[in-house]
């Protein structure tokens, strides 16, 4: 395994990583499958586009404001919507967050067109030469972004009362309403969170690839795996999964058995080693009961 | 017209499974029936009702797993595709297919997807809740993968291989001729139709089995179930597996009717049909024996007025977004709420499902 | 005594179905008023073939409503076709479409088809088979039997041309298609489906002989290709044109279809010393792999693409970076063809669709107008409207056409029309080969990504 391989797979990790936290979040707090992650993932990745598209705006320098518009977007539709079915049963979520993705991609494409976009600015090819080993500054960039973002969400639900109101929620809900947490507002709050974190994560990603309203469906299904394999209730689980995707995900896509390419068959290795996690160690690598 | 029969027989299947007389009960089922059977001398291309059979049917295979069972698996668009494959190979008449007339091949579609499942169930169901659900989404994408990339297996031994899948290519069935196409048509819808009829009656019988009772004592509490002596690994197990025989039959029938497969995600393994499934059981209800027929009646009349009012615009997924939302939200629990939970269709009933779960 | 309030501990009345099923009726009423689908307009239908035994396994049943071919209505030729107007080939769908509607226009304008002496206008009818390929079929039969159109257009992609084209096949009717080019559709004995592009094997082939008559000629080909039906055959047309023209050609690299990272494949790739990087997939991929070349900074004589390139998003989205690829087009701008058509260059063709639809053509367009014109000189040509004349015409066909020449072999697909090849100079299109063909000369090699 090549050093290139593996530094391609630890700055995709990086991007997974972001993509599983917020996902993890909304998860082991509010006990819900957030299925309009990759919805707001999207609208975090547009808003970036305009405002280089029109404003010329350098990416960077955009992930603050998608940030702050994604949080609000995330409050309003935890609080506005989703509060009214947290104790329905785990299908309804599903389904619920199920339609918000099918409305957001398809009202995407009708606002936004199916034409391919992406960011490029200047620097998008500027990079550290390690030796052989190319490595991009702006996906450094990007995969620096990812572990601040990271340190700082842990940082904050550690050290912050706001952060401790949010884990002890999601430890035993009704125990912290006892104690005068006000759930919803919480409710909504950790969810904002997490559609911050997306908006952030499609910021970056609006960076690496060109996409259009379709492309973000897949980011569900990745952040489920990069959740399962980091363990579910951590906040650097979630990166340390990303990473252990990213790695598998690069190895697998260059390694030749025999003669046969098992690059082709990257997906169906990916959810059968994820099959496998599940029913070996249901937790995860760094997973623990509840939210720590 | 099309959608006219759907409406129709949606209140005709509302009847049956509420709660009026028997005897009305029983007029609604004759009608019911009169109107599917009827139903080809009303419309003159009767796949597009066979579509919404083959909806339902793959739809009653969910039910059982996911309904009666409890386990809400999110990959059936897998077994869906198993059994048009299998179909593909069995009539077809390529290398490494087997040129079988369909009648003979239909349930050996069947049958080969139920076998995956019951291989692949013994791993998963040890799973619950949210971490079943995921494994088999990925079990569903692992398997459309692994069918992309598999063209021909055999054994050394033989002089033909053993079945071909064409890998991207796929599978292309022998083409109909004119003079068939008619009869053909009709018999794909009659097929489609006895499948869900069939599925539904499997699942009323099941409801009122051991097996079924089983499978409900799992749903409600499986623990106990285990000491109350049920085997729950070999029931759910079972489960598993007849949900995929049902949704694979659906699928081969399918494949019949679309004359080639290939294992694109735009074609028989379309993870669509994943949630189209688990969306007919919600709007029908989960977990009940008609539950699947009126919740595949509801979505294709939405689809088809939906279609007749916006064309084929890009507005129709934002509205049918906007259904499924308002529909999780007022009806949680689908129209099984107003039929066998003998609410009535009030306002109040909708509010009262829209607030009973707020945080 | 005043009731404010219903009384909660009243039992509830007998729960009564009439209102749910008035309600039920009324609104079912109301839906299919307003349902845009009409009952279709009733066409004297021919009489149904006598019912012959048939192979068919099915026993035969009584037919109840026959699916007869429909007479021409009035004075109107009506054409179906089933497109991915929504979901995620909306885009090519809609230039397609376009295409076709712009063919409409100009014929019915100029007075329309005259078959037999007598003047036809053209309808086409569409549905949004929403990028299915069960819907295609789907919606192709509901175009024959419901609908009752006299000929199919084709619907855009491989997987939707493949189930319609049975559907053609079936119902014997004419189906002309110009987005389908696997060529595993044509290896069917169809008799009914005709293709007006080139096949999917010779996407990159032009690309190929092109880059084998340059100086430095090239020794190395590495091909990267997309799993999926179609790009699989262009990746198998473009080793075995480059082993033709003397090349090496490590094994094909191939990753899952609708990848959008293809970093580790373009290390992998790196690793062999290519000259000549070709790809064989669809637009997002064509991106990131510019974009994994120029910051792996992999340095190659060429790169060529089967899809991207000749998209103007290319250029939008890869900036400067767009320059010196190449890219296989089934049509171009640029290219000299003089057709018996009423655009007659492609230049004209050009001018005419963006000004009636305010954006340019693809190929795409130009592909679906060119299967109009097919129908029409056919329909011309047979004199009667009886779809197996009007088939047998199409197989003869042999016109040129502002789209290339239109010619069939005996599986129906387009074989004289060759693949153009374009490639990208300092931010304008260029159409490079065939040299006979060609606006301009191919930038070769392309210059090491430092030096730009």
């Amino acid at each position: 395994m090549s050093l290139q391989v593996v530094v391609n797979g630890l700055l995709l990790g990086g991007m997974l990583g972001l993509v599983g936290l917020g996902f993890s979040l909304v998860w082991g707090i509010l006990n819900i499958v957030n299925l309009a992650h990759s919805a707001l993932i999207m609208g975090g990745a547009y808003l970036t586009f305009y405002l280089f598209d029109r404003l010329q705006l350098d990416p960077f320098l955009s992930l603050p404001i998608s940030m702050a518009v994604l949080f609000a977007a995330g409050y309003a539709l935890q609080a506005g919507v989703i509060n009214w079915v947290m104790r329905a049963p785990l299908l309804v979520t599903f389904v619920l967050t199920f339609g918000f993705e099918t409305l957001f991609t398809s009202l995407a494409r009708v606002l936004f067109t199916g034409d391919g976009r992406a960011v490029t600015p200047a620097y998008n090819a500027a990079a550290l030469l390690v030796g052989d080993t190319v490595i991009n500054v702006m996906k450094l960039g990007a995969f620096g972004v990812a572990l601040a973002l990271t340190a700082g969400l842990g940082a904050f639900m550690r050290y912050t009362r706001t952060g401790n109101a949010i884990r002890a929620v999601g430890m035993d809900a009704d125990a912290a309403r006892l104690m005068g947490i006000d759930v919803a507002r919480i409710y909504a709050l950790t969810y904002a969170l997490s559609a911050m974190v997306a908006g952030a994560a499609g910021s970056l990603l609006a960076m690496w690839y060109s996409f259009t309203p379709d492309s973000f469906g897949i980011y569900n299904i990745r952040a489920f795996a990069v959740v399962v394999l980091g363990g579910l209730g951590s906040v650097p689980g979630a990166l340390l999964g990303g990473v252990v995707f990213g790695l598998l995900d690069q190895t697998i896509a260059s390694a030749t058995i025999g003669g046969f390419q098992l690059g082709a068959l990257k997906e169906a290795l990916i959810f059968l080693a994820l099959v496998a996690v599940l029913v070996v160690r249901p937790n995860g690598l760094l997973g623990k009961e509840g939210y720590r | 017209m099309n959608l006219a029969i759907l409406v129709g027989g949606l209140i005709l299947s509302l009847v049956v499974a509420g709660r009026s007389a028997v005897t009305v009960r029983r007029g609604a089922l004759v009608a019911l029936l009169g109107l599917a059977l009827g139903a080809p001398l009303l419309t003159p291309n009767p796949l597009t009702l066979a579509a919404v059979a083959i909806a339902g049917a793959a739809a009653v295979g969910w039910n059982i797993i996911g309904g009666f069972t409890g386990y809400a698996a999110f990959g059936q668009a897998a077994f869906f595709g198993l059994g048009g494959y299998t179909m593909a190979v069995l009539v077809a008449r390529s290398t490494g297919s087997y040129g079988l007339p369909a009648g003979l091949a239909l349930p050996l579609a069947g049958l080969v997807p139920a076998l995956i499942a019951a291989l692949i169930g013994l791993v998963v169901l040890r799973l619950r809740g949210h971490y079943f659900a995921i494994a088999t989404l990925g079990v569903g994408i692992a398997v459309r993968e692994l069918v992309n990339n598999v063209d021909c297996v055999g054994l050394p031994s033989l002089s033909r291989p053993l079945f071909c899948l064409g890998a991207a290519g796929g599978i292309i069935l022998p083409p109909l001729r004119r003079s068939e196409v008619a009869a053909t048509n009709l018999t794909f819808y009659f097929a489609a139709l006895g499948l869900l009829a069939g599925g539904t009656l499997a699942l009323a019988l099941l409801h009122r089995s051991k097996f079924g009772y089983g499978l409900r004592a799992i749903r409600a509490n499986e623990e106990a179930a285990a000491v109350m002596g049920i085997q729950t690994t070999r029931f759910k197990v079972l489960a598993f597996a007849a949900g995929a025989a049902l949704t694979g039959l659906a699928g081969g029938l399918q494949v019949l009717i679309n004359g080639s497969v290939l294992p694109d995600q735009s074609s028989i393994f379309d993870p669509y049909r994943s949630l189209e499934v688990i969306l007919i059981c919600l709007i029908g209800g989960v977990g009940t024996v008609w539950g699947p027929l009126i919740g595949a009646l509801v979505l294709y009349a939405v689809q088809e007025a939906l279609t007749g009012l916006l064309g084929s615009g890009d507005w129709r997924p934002v509205f049918f977004g906007a259904f499924v939302i308002l529909l999780i939200l007022f009806l949680p629990r689908g129209l099984q709420q107003f039929t066998t939970g003998g609410g009535r269709p009030t306002w109040r009933i909708l509010w009262r499902n829209l607030t009973a779960n707020r945080v | 005594m005043l009731r404010f309030w219903p009384n909660r501990y009243a039992r509830p009345a007998r729960r009564s179905p009439t209102r749910f099923l008035t309600l039920g009726a009324v609104t079912s009423l109301v839906l299919t008023a307003c349902g845009g689908t009409a009952a279709p307009t009733v066409l004297p239908a021919t009489t149904p073939p006598a019912a012959t035994t048939s192979s068919a396994t099915i026993p035969p049943a009584a037919t109840v409503a026959p699916a007869t071919t429909a007479a021409i209505s009035g004075d109107t030729i009506r054409f179906g076709a089933p497109l991915g107007l929504t979901g995620s080939l909306n885009k090519e769908s809609k230039l397609t479409q376009q295409g076709y509607d712009l063919w409409k226009e100009t014929v019915n304008a100029a007075g329309g088809i005259t078959v037999g002496g007598k003047k036809y206008r053209i309808d086409i009818k569409y549905y949004d088979d929403e990028s299915k390929q069960d819907k295609s079929a789907q919606l192709a039969e509901k175009l024959l039997s419901e609908d009752k159109v006299n000929f199919l257009l084709g619907p855009y992609g491989t997987a939707a041309a493949q189930t319609t084209a049975a559907i053609a096949e079936k119902y014997e009717i004419p189906m002309v298609e110009g987005e389908g080019a696997a060529e595993k559709i044509f290896n069917q004995g169809y008799k009914y489906t005709f293709g007006t592009l080139s096949p999917a094997g010779s996407y990159l082939k032009g690309v190929v002989e092109m880059a084998a008559a340059q100086n430095p000629k090239p020794t190395t080909v590495v091909i990267l290709s997309a799993n999926d039906a179609f790009s699989v055959e262009v990746a198998a047309g473009a080793k075995k044109a480059a082993e033709a023209a003397g090349l090496t050609v490590p094994p094909i690299i191939t990753y899952p279809d609708k990848s959008t990272d293809l970093t580790a494949q373009v290390t992998q790739a790196k690793g062999l010393k290519p000259d000549l990087l070709l790809n064989s997939g669809h637009f997002a991929e064509a991106v990131a792999i510019v974009k994994s070349v120029k910051e792996l900074g992999l340095n190659v004589q060429g790169i060529g693409f089967s899809v991207g390139p000749s998209l103007p998003d290319f250029k939008d989205t890869l900036k400067a970076d767009a320059d010196y690829v190449y890219g296989g087009a089934q049509w171009t701008k640029d290219l000299t063809y003089q057709g018996d058509d009423p655009w007659k260059t492609p230049q004209a063709y050009y001018d005419a669709f963006q000004k009636r639809w305010g954006n340019a053509p693809s190929y795409q367009s130009a592909m679906a107008t060119a299967c109009g014109l097919v129908f029409q000189k056919a329909l011309e040509k047979a004199g009667r409207l009886d779809p197996a004349a009007v088939r047998d015409a199409i197989a003869a066909s042999d016109f040129m056409s502002f789209a290339g020449p239109m010619k069939f072999d005996a599986r129906g697909i387009n074989t004289t029309k060759p693949m153009v090849v374009e490639q990208w100079q300092q931010g304008a299109k260029q159409t490079v080969w065939p040299s006979s063909a060609a606006s301009g000369k191919p930038q070769w090699p392309m210059p090491a990504w430092g030096s730009r």
